[in-house]
């Protein structure tokens, strides 16, 4: 099967800066694709050379099979998104937003009637049909985005931090729907910062940083491979004072407030916690995350 | 290649958010020219005899037959500036759209359409108001629709072109104040543009000049004369292409990149 996205060695500058530098990317179809990283990383630009809005400086891409660059209306009109932030019109009611979106896609006024109501009820805002945007909240607003993208019943829908800003239970609701839409074979590409939205959902991920590719691959194994298995969390910040209970081999990390330990074996993690334990010192046994991984990656300091 | 069918399109999207304030919008299109019309036909009216102006008029009825290639510049520039950049900037609604198969060309045909339609409907106002106080209109005012519409479209794609370019609303202030309202004084909506002797020509060459010249005779009963019928046509197509093309180029930097 060919993959829903092929790229090999994209680039993108601007102004002679490099936003994406030489990436190489693969969707494979039916899979629920996360791209990774801090703000600035080249996250977006990926996606908007994917939806065939931003021409690709240079490399291969292929989407659905097309080229962006050529075939850009013929593509968008296969793909759906659902952009970060908020950019429903505030100038027209639910029903007409996504009445007005079938028409962008080229369907008749039947159609598009029918397409409104259907997508309405998929964001279980039918009572809500004659309300603007700024009478929703959050979580209303952001599945109306969602249904809204389902307009032209996309074969890939492009997700760029779809939970952000969202209170738990609406971040649930949106999970939800986008893991049942995975189970019926939709082609997602996600992007976030929100790694337990990355772990939850993502068959595969990749972590990018100043527009560079670091890592690709499924996320439990790549935190096993990178990070470890266990991590203990030590409240202290002088590492020096942990050798005497450290036990086995491990990897250690400085967050500033806290000390990391992080194992390959859960047998040394448990022994150098029975170890702690008796020594007095507070520690917290958990499982590698995908945070971890991340901060590894990425680094801790703060970015602009 | 820009599809005029997708452009509509987005023409449709702005008809639908006008028709939820039409209300409001024509009883200003209809005010605004009565209390115009009315205060200068009673102030500057009394001060002017008919053998002062072309064809023994009124001046009431001079300056009505001459505003509504005004009031479509005016509309269809504020809609274009104020509106548009509200459209590019705050409310994101063009990267809504080019997220679809639209593009961003066809984004801003669709607006200038828009603008055009709009700014025909308000200057088709004026002969209405010029009706109701029971001045003379003839007819044939009716094919005024075309040159209202090529007049609006024109100053909708400059405005969209400035619009491209501005950082700010306050900076929207120098097109009005350096371009549009010269254009204003100098169309020859307010008296015959020969009181300007040897510049006369450089007046009725203008833009909104000619606009002036092709629909102040359709309002009074006959034809306009061939020379601004083409330039209008000419000027409002080519140059509000060229405005058109280059405003894509300047918002496709800013809004993508």
């Amino acid at each position: 099967m060919t993959p829903a996205i092929q790229g090999t060695g994209l680039v993108r500058t601007f102004g002679g800066v490099l936003a994406v530098d030489q990436i190489d990317l693969t969707v494979r179809q039916g899979e629920c694709f996360g791209m990774l990283g801090p703000n600035g990383a080249g996250k977006t630009t990926i996606t908007r050379m994917v939806q065939a809005v931003l021409p690709r400086t240079a490399g291969e891409l292929a989407v659905l099979g097309l080229d962006p660059n050529r075939s850009g209306a013929e593509l968008r009109a296969r793909i759906g998104v659902v952009p970060q932030g908020d950019n429903l019109d505030p100038d027209l009611s639910c029903y007409d937003n996504l009445w007005t979106y079938a028409r962008f896609f080229g369907q008749g006024r039947k159609q598009a009637r029918k397409s409104a109501e259907r997508l309405l009820d998929f964001a279980r805002l039918t009572d809500r049909r004659e309300a603007r945007p700024r009478e929703l909240s959050g979580g209303m607003r952001r599945r109306l985005m969602i249904a809204r993208a389902m307009v032209n019943e996309p074969e890939l829908l492009l997700l760029d931090e779809p939970t952000t800003a969202l209170d738990p239970q609406a971040r649930h609701t949106v999970w939800g729907w986008l893991q049942k839409l995975k189970d019926e074979g939709l082609t997602m590409v996600l992007t976030t910062h929100d790694m337990d939205e990355a772990q939850r959902l993502c068959d595969r991920l990749c972590v990018i940083d100043h527009g560079k590719r670091l890592l690709e691959g499924e996320p439990e194994a790549l935190v096993d491979e990178h990070v470890g298995l266990a991590t203990l969390e030590f409240q202290l910040s002088k590492p020096d004072d942990l050798t005497s209970v450290l036990f086995g081999s491990y990897r250690l990390e400085e967050t500033g407030d806290s000390t990391l330990a992080h194992f390959r074996d859960d047998n040394d993690a448990r022994q150098t916690l029975n170890h702690a334990l008796d020594a007095g010192l507070a520690a917290n046994l958990r499982r590698a995350s995908l945070e971890d991984l991340f901060l590894k990656l990425t680094g801790r300091a703060l970015r602009q | 290649m820009i599809s005029i069918r997708r452009s509509l399109r987005v023409c449709e999207r702005h008809l639908l958010m006008w028709r939820s304030m039409a209300g409001a919008s024509l009883v200003g299109n209809v005010l605004e020219p009565l209390i115009y019309l009315v205060v200068l036909g009673y102030g500057v009216g009394a001060m002017t005899r008919p053998e002062m102006l072309p064809d023994g008029l009124s001046y009431r009825v001079f300056y009505g037959s001459g505003l509504l290639a005004s009031v479509a510049m005016f509309t269809a520039s504020f809609e274009s500036m104020f509106g548009a950049f509200t459209r590019m900037m705050s409310q994101r609604t063009y990267e809504c759209m080019i997220a679809t198969p639209i593009s961003l060309g066809e984004v801003l045909v669709g607006d200038a359409l828009f603008a055009g339609i709009k700014g025909a409907i308000a200057a088709l106002c004026v002969p209405l108001v010029m009706l109701m106080i029971g001045d003379p209109v003839s007819v044939l005012v009716l094919l005024g629709v075309a040159p209202a519409f090529l007049v609006a479209f024109l100053f909708a794609s400059s405005a969209i072109l400035v619009t491209a370019y501005t950082p700010d609303y306050a900076w929207f202030n120098y097109y009005i104040t350096l371009v549009l309202t010269p254009l204003f004084l100098f169309g020859g909506i307010f008296f015959p543009v020969d009181r300007f002797g040897e510049f006369a020509a450089l007046a009725s060459v203008s833009p909104l000049g000619m606009g002036v010249q092709v629909l102040r005779p359709l309002v009074l009963g006959h034809l306009p004369a061939w020379q601004p019928v083409l330039g209008l046509v000419c000027i409002s197509l080519l140059g509000g292409g060229l405005c058109l093309w280059l405003a894509r180029r300047k918002m496709q930097v800013r809004l993508i990149g």
